[in-house]
């Protein structure tokens, strides 16, 4: 049994259930109880699936600094079944608290039972332990007793159900003694910055993204993976100024946000890995004729049990084109950079009438993470649409490469965009039309530089190694590199991984030797960036078990760089 | 071996018939609708691009094969008339997977089918899967069939279909050239078509359902209306306040500030 033990500056706390209910009650209401108390925490809930259950999880991270890496240690684990404790015994080590209730079957295990209480429901249970936990929590944590009970009340109206008062307050005792006998103490300085951040997923960073980048279609269809992003949409579908629709299948929603497109509304398709793949040709046809397309994939590898990072995709998103024309892709791992990269998305798109890709794994859009708050005064809102007169042609030749975008029913003119058109428009003879179209590719390329993200940058200025990155292992490199006091080694993360920025040259060429951090075997992401820079890529640290790197892997993998 | 490298041997690029853009083009003037609020949705394979020289400068025209980019560009400017086409390959499982589920949504399009029949298919009478049944059956609002010669009717029908609010299935009939070399057309000749009476009662659904189930003769005309079914574009909360086409609102960045705000978990 655990003693004298005093938990600071940094504990990750593992909440596991058979039930997909009790995990989700958590996560809606540990986050803001925690927030109130200006703590800076992290979380993330996976799902291992198993032969005979799903087992799902929560672990969260609460720091006294902005940290928000996975980590392979468990400080306290709170199982609440018994299938939950025998999967993880493993993994608990000497010092890992375990808060239960009594009535599991590992009782002389736990360090701080929590009592019993009989109910006959089984939605009740659910709700009783949940809140069973958080009050044991808040205990252990020495919060403020008053503000529990306050936020336990309004939940408890939200969801009708009575709050049993005298219960919360036995194991808030129940807790206090238990720690006080033991000796166990938590100090984790509380963190005033905290109140001007945000708290979001990366699923709701996708589709604040999207609205600040001034979507008003969203397209999704059945059979996805992308659950999470089509249930919190429709959630909100009553209050939020979209159409939402879901179409028959993948070729379905690709021809629908085509058709929208056309007709001048901002279109997010959400698909995932299976669905994009099934939509290549007509997502070629939109790049060629010119049609603005964003592109949300969801990563769940269907083959995958567990929480997500696969990046053995990448490929066919940086490769996709039969046909000649522009495109943007990005693959963000954090709130910021998400809600960024998706208006940078939506501006690309709709600027440069291109098909912009955005990607996102698993792993990022489970997690909760902080960010800071968004400067609202910087995003244009300007549709880059023109009214037409009676001579306008969808594809005219223009100086600058762009054809100017006219919508049906607005204006005079006829809007239309097939290939006849493209070719009519500008066929003075075979030769020319080839010129222009190359001419016209080549312009839109350059133009679009000014436009791309820009890659970011952590460490040192001068440095000898170069650690490139993309997608979600931004927070496990940063924090690696951080607790390896940077050893002459600096981080940067590239969000739009096509087309590149050109400070990227610059970054590379200042190194002596340059690695990639990748969730693949293959290494996709060195071979595009030595095809694409003139630098050489030396290592590549894969991972190809599709959970995230733990800090503790990186920092050894680093330190044998 | 004797191979014909005459390009108008292939299958659809001789099926041509302008008759059908001849009456939509008589029936939008007719209605006194602008053309440029006329899209018409067809693939490479379709009747337009055969006439594309002669209609270009009528009607918006955007290439894709799917009743769902019709649904796209509805949904997203429910003032423009939307009409979709078909060709005689519509058919295929997914073709007909793809008109139920959005006749069940009902939106305001106009989806135009071509059925072919000819001598060397003339079984295909009594065999053939009828497009209209299918329709009715997944509760569409509107079916009617015409013969692609008849200019004047078809005329008729397009302007009842512009006007009408939900989805309108047009299953127009046309003599199958590529089987069909000969001049004389089957259902003419042998007296297998009639049009509807005006004693036809067109609101009845069982009633349309037996005049399509009539193998020994095609039934014409409007077959079927129902107009107490709700159009999908006017069902959407999007429209319940605001009326104006998505690409005339603006973007709203207090909005999306707000909507942050609101689901940030402090």
């Amino acid at each position: 049994m655990l003693a004298n033990k005093k938990y600071s500056d940094d504990i990750t706390i593992l909440i596991s259930s058979l039930s997909f209910n009790s995990i989700n009650i958590i996560k809606e209401i540990l986050p803001p109880l925690f927030r109130k108390s200006n703590y800076n925490l992290s979380l993330i809930s996976q799902t291992y699936s198993q032969k005979e259950y799903e087992l799902y999880n929560i672990k969260i991270r609460i720091s006294s600094n902005k940290i928000a890496a996975y980590l392979n240690r468990i400080d306290i684990f709170i199982p609440l079944d018994n299938e939950s404790f025998y999967f993880f015994e493993k993994e608990l080590t000497p010092t890992t608290l375990i808060i239960a209730n009594e009535k599991l079957g590992f009782k002389d295990k736990i360090d701080i039972p929590l009592p019993i209480k009989i109910d006959n429901s089984k939605e009740n249970i659910e709700v009783t332990e949940c809140f069973d936990v958080m009050t044991a929590l808040y205990a252990l944590f020495d919060l403020d007793y008053e503000c529990l009970i306050a936020f336990l009340k309004k939940y408890s109206i939200k969801i009708k159900k009575d709050l049993e008062l005298n219960h919360i307050d036995n194991i808030y005792q129940n807790v206090n003694k238990i720690i006080k006998d033991k000796n166990i103490t938590t100090t984790i300085k509380s963190d005033e910055t905290v109140k001007n951040e945000y708290f979001l997923s990366g699923i709701e960073a996708i589709i604040s993204g999207a609205l600040i980048g001034g979507c008003d279609f969203f397209i999704s269809h059945h059979r996805a993976d992308n659950k999470p992003i089509i249930k919190f949409i429709n959630y909100y579908k009553d209050s939020l100024p979209i159409i939402i629709e879901s179409a028959l299948d993948e070729l379905s929603a690709i021809n629908e946000a085509i058709g929208a497109s056309y007709s001048g509304s901002r279109v997010l398709l959400s698909t995932t890995v299976d669905g994009f793949c099934q939509m290549f040709n007509k997502i070629n046809v939109a790049g060629l004729l010119e049609i603005p397309l964003v592109i949300h994939i969801s990563g769940k590898n269907p083959a995958s049990p567990t929480a997500n990072t696969d990046q053995s995709f990448l490929n066919i998103m940086l490769y996709f084109k039969q046909y000649d024309f522009p495109v943007a892709i990005f693959y963000p791992g954090t709130v910021f950079m998400a809600i960024e990269a998706m208006y940078r998305c939506f501006l690309l798109a709709y600027k440069y009438h291109i098909p912009s890709i955005i990607f996102t794994d698993r792993y990022f859009e489970d997690s909760v993470t902080f960010s800071p708050k968004i400067d609202f005064l910087s995003f244009t809102t300007n549709k880059y649409i023109q009214e037409t007169d009676s001579s306008y042609l969808r594809y005219t030749k223009t100086e600058d490469g762009f054809s100017p975008r006219g919508i049906p029913g607005y204006g005079k003119g006829i809007v239309s965009v097939n290939k006849k058109e493209l070719f009519e428009a500008n066929l003075y003879d075979i030769t020319d039309f080839n010129r222009f179209f190359e001419d016209k590719i080549a312009r839109k390329s350059e133009n679009m530089v000014l436009d791309v993200m820009p890659a970011r940058f952590v460490g040192p200025d001068i440095y000898d190694k170069l650690i490139i990155s993309t997608g979600s292992n931004y927070y496990g490199l940063r924090e690696a590199l951080i607790r390896l006091n940077w050893m002459s080694t600096s981080l940067l993360h590239i969000t739009q991984i096509f087309p590149l920025h050109p400070m990227v040259d610059s970054f590379m060429i200042k190194a002596k030797k340059i690695y990639t951090v990748e969730n693949n075997c293959d290494s996709h992401f060195k071979n595009y960036l030595t095809s694409f820079t003139k630098y050489k890529i030396h290592e590549t640290i894969n991972k190809a078990s599709n959970m995230p790197f733990y800090v503790e892997e990186l920092m050894d993998l680093i330190r044998k760089m | 071996m004797n191979i014909d490298n005459n390009t108008d041997n292939l299958c659809m690029s001789r099926c041509k018939s302008n008759s059908i853009f001849e009456a939509l083009k008589n029936a939008v003037f007719e209605l006194n609708i602008s053309c440029n609020n006329i899209v018409i949705v067809t693939g490479k394979n379709g009747q337009y691009f055969n006439f594309y020289e002669d209609y270009k400068n009528y009607f918006n025209v955007i290439e894709s094969e799917s009743l769902y980019t019709a649904l796209g560009i509805k949904l997203a400017n429910p003032t423009l008339k939307v009409i979709a086409e078909n060709n005689c390959n519509f058919l295929s499982p997914k073709n007909i997977n793809e008109m139920v589920s959005i006749i069940k949504k009902n939106p305001s399009i106009i989806n135009i089918a071509y059925e072919c029949y000819g001598n060397a298919n003339k079984n295909e009478l009594e065999s053939n899967l009828n497009l209209s049944q299918i329709a009715i059956l997944s509760n569409a609002s509107f079916v009617a069939r015409v013969l692609d010669s008849d200019l004047q009717k078809m005329k008729e029908i397009f302007v009842q279909a512009i006007d009408h609010k939900g989805y309108v299935l047009i299953e127009i009939i046309k003599r199958c050239r590529v089987y069909d070399e000969k001049e004389d057309f089957y259902l003419i000749e042998n007296d297998k078509i009639y049009y509807v009476n005006e004693k036809y009662n067109n609101t009845s659904k069982i009633k349309a359902l037996e005049t399509f189930s009539d193998n020994t003769k095609l039934a014409l005309g409007i077959l079927y209306i129902n107009k107490n079914l709700i159009p999908y574009e006017d069902a959407l909360s999007v429209y319940k306040n605001n009326s104006e086409p998505l690409f005339k609102r603006n973007i709203n960045i207090e909005f999306a500030k707000d909507f942050i705000d609101k689901i940030n978990r402090q």
